[in-house]
């Protein structure tokens, strides 16, 4: 057995310093990248109403990987930052190269991204970043067909993920929370960081049901409703008119009669479900792949 | 083997050594007494108005009873993480009733001269918690029954106050619309709305600081005080802002909303049937990126989300939310 034959003096003047001296280290280039979740089978929305998407395209990034367990104003300095954005086609389970994280190897404990709207301390109006510019100034666009009744009504949402004046500039949208696992050791000889988006989780809270209808026109009733696909006018002075939305291959939507679909408006509960499932609902999965996966 | 273990030994008797020389330390003893304070909202209530601290959607609150589960103290030397001091007593205690000066409940003697890392906690009634005599045997009793963390009674007061529950939800009997829309939603004149939510929010924070400076120093013979403070406001936060609170806007309205009966009182009940997004009032002034509970599934996790966030120390010092666990 080898003894340590290094002289005690020399350990006794070095070892204050190294007591105090930060473990050192190394620049590393990590790939990222990002994969939505093919599904197999219709998605449930809220109510257990069967969705099938036809486009889900989330603009992501930039994003952050941070030492402290927690994102946010902890992390001024990022231990592993990309910059860039993409647009994730999140109903594709091929993982989509989208670029290099750059930092140094060290733990990571938390992370937090934009979704290619990044609001600037020095900027009242976020600036609108590439990935999101390709989807019209948005965050995320769908589209799809979901089943409400018997009823197939196609419906289209964009929704932008911003911070405004009234909340916090120059902080990225999404943090990780402290119900999140996360923890990694960086070392550089990683294969990716790959993040998986499962639109599964943004359509679980969102009420589709409220568009379809089943009324006629009541007695001194104004206005439009459905009964089904039929459009009625109702008008208190005179005869209800009705119109079969079908016959056009349209739909009706409650209150507002044919259509071709629903287009989700801002300030509709359905929009509110999506924003917030993006933002607090359930997260997005980190996947270290190390090499030789 | 031997050889290996007897230089290895040396070295870390070294390294403890080195680490005082390199890094500061102090001879001797002092002692720490632990305070427990209330921001001065949960003993004065807040008023509606248009500054930063006040409630800017017209809402005055008070609390009637803050009851809260505090204790679990866990504080280390900064030099040397293996030398600790733990003070294990939890206290279920009124916050409505502690006085301005705090409540002296920890106080440790003998502690090593030097600067001390602080960590606290928020846990469970159930496990072992004392009631402090702020709080009575029943509401104690409840606590302990539940589990849970705080139990907080407060009143939301407006001349000119409506609640707009969710009408997919609400069960308004014969309450009659006062006339006006929270997005599609009916309102009703309710110019006093109290709220009644007891709540797990078990929570560790630290380590605490205060300006970046962490923790607090004993000096040899010297007597340390620090404080563990709960905010009060922070269910009223708009979301979850990561920086000071200067930036924060308080908001009342969305728990008004909450009332799905028209009975006068929020319960937690009703807070668990309401999803985020039923409520048009959490729009785009709220920032729900980052709670400390996700997914947000209903108002009740977003209360207790919210309710995780208010441990602060030495007043507005700030503690990390769930880090690192200590093991020992």
């Amino acid at each position: 057995m080898r003894r340590v034959s290094v002289p005690l003096w020399v350990l006794a003047c070095a070892l204050p310093l190294a007591a105090c001296a930060e473990t050192s280290q190394e620049r590393v280039q990590v790939p990222l990248e990002v994969v939505g979740t093919e599904a197999t089978a219709p998605i449930e929305a809220l109510g257990g109403v069967p969705v099938t998407l036809t486009r889900a395209d989330l603009a992501f990034g930039p994003l952050y990987l941070c030492a402290a367990t927690q994102a946010g104003e902890l992390c001024e300095t990022a231990r592993l930052e990309w910059l860039d954005t993409v647009v994730v086609d999140a109903r594709s389970g091929t993982p989509q190269p989208a670029g290099d994280l750059y930092g140094v190897s060290g733990v990571v404990q938390s992370w937090m991204y934009d979704l290619a709207i990044s609001a600037q301390l020095t900027q009242e109006q976020p600036f609108v970043l590439p990935a999101a510019e390709a989807l019209g100034g948005h965050s995320l666009v769908l589209e799809g067909t979901a089943v409400v009744s018997g009823i197939t009504l196609p419906f289209r949402a964009e929704v932008p993920v911003q911070q405004t004046s009234a909340t916090e500039l120059g902080v990225p949208v999404v943090r990780k929370s402290q119900s999140d696992e996360f923890f990694h050791d960086v070392t550089g000889a990683e294969q990716a960081l790959r993040i998986r988006f499962d639109p599964a989780t943004w359509l679980a809270g969102v009420d589709l049901r409220s568009y379809v209808q089943f009324e006629t026109c009541g007695p001194d009733q104004a206005g439009v409703v459905c009964d089904g696909l039929v459009e009625w006018t109702c008008d208190p002075d005179g005869a209800p008119v009705s119109r079969d939305c079908s016959a056009q291959g349209e739909v009706c939507i409650a209150g507002s009669g044919c259509a071709e679909g629903v287009v989700i408006d801002p300030s509709s509960e359905a929009f509110r479900a999506l924003r917030n499932g993006l933002t607090s609902g359930a997260r997005p999965e980190f996947v270290w792949v190390e090499g030789g996966e | 083997v031997r050889n290996k273990i007897e230089v290895v030994g040396f070295l870390n008797l070294l390294l403890v050594g080195a680490a005082a020389v390199g890094c500061g330390g102090d001879a001797g003893t002092g002692s720490l007494t632990a305070l427990l304070e209330a921001e001065d909202v949960i003993v004065d209530g807040i008023a509606a108005g248009a500054d930063p601290e006040n409630i800017r959607d017209g809402w005055d609150v008070t609390f009637d009873r803050y009851i809260s589960t505090v204790g679990d103290l866990d504080m280390h030397l900064s030099s040397n993480e293996d030398t600790f001091v733990e003070g294990a007593d939890v206290f279920v205690v009124d916050m409505t009733q502690v006085p301005s000066a705090g409540l002296d409940l920890w106080q440790f003697d003998g502690m090593r001269a030097g600067r001390w890392e602080f960590n606290y906690a928020t846990p469970g009634a159930a496990d072992g918690a004392v009631r402090h005599t702020s709080v009575s045997q029943a509401d104690f009793d409840e606590l302990v029954a539940n589990d849970w963390t705080y139990l907080i009674d407060g009143t939301l007061s407006n001349a000119e106050g409506q609640s707009c529950p969710p009408a997919a939800l609400a069960q308004v009997g014969s309450a009659t619309p006062n006339g006006n829309l929270s997005g599609t939603n009916p309102c009703y004149d309710a110019p006093s709305v109290r709220f009644v939510v007891g709540a797990s929010a078990e929570t560790s924070y630290g380590p605490c600081e205060v300006d970046e400076v962490p923790g607090f120093a004993v000096t040899s013979g010297g007597s340390t005080t620090v404080s563990m403070t709960l905010h009060g406001d922070h269910i009223f936060f708009n979301g979850f802002p990561e920086g000071d609170e200067g930036g924060v806007m308080r908001l009342a309205q969305w728990l008004a909303d909450c009332d799905l009966n028209l009975d006068g009182t929020v319960t937690s009940a009703e807070l668990q049937a309401i999803a985020p997004a039923q409520l048009p009032e959490l729009d785009d002034r709220f920032q729900l990126g980052a709670p400390t509970i996700a997914p947000l599934d209903t108002m009740y996790t977003y209360f207790r989300a919210q309710l995780k966030t208010q441990g602060h120390f030495q007043g507005e010092g700030s503690c990390p939310v769930d880090g690192t666990p200590h093991e020992h």
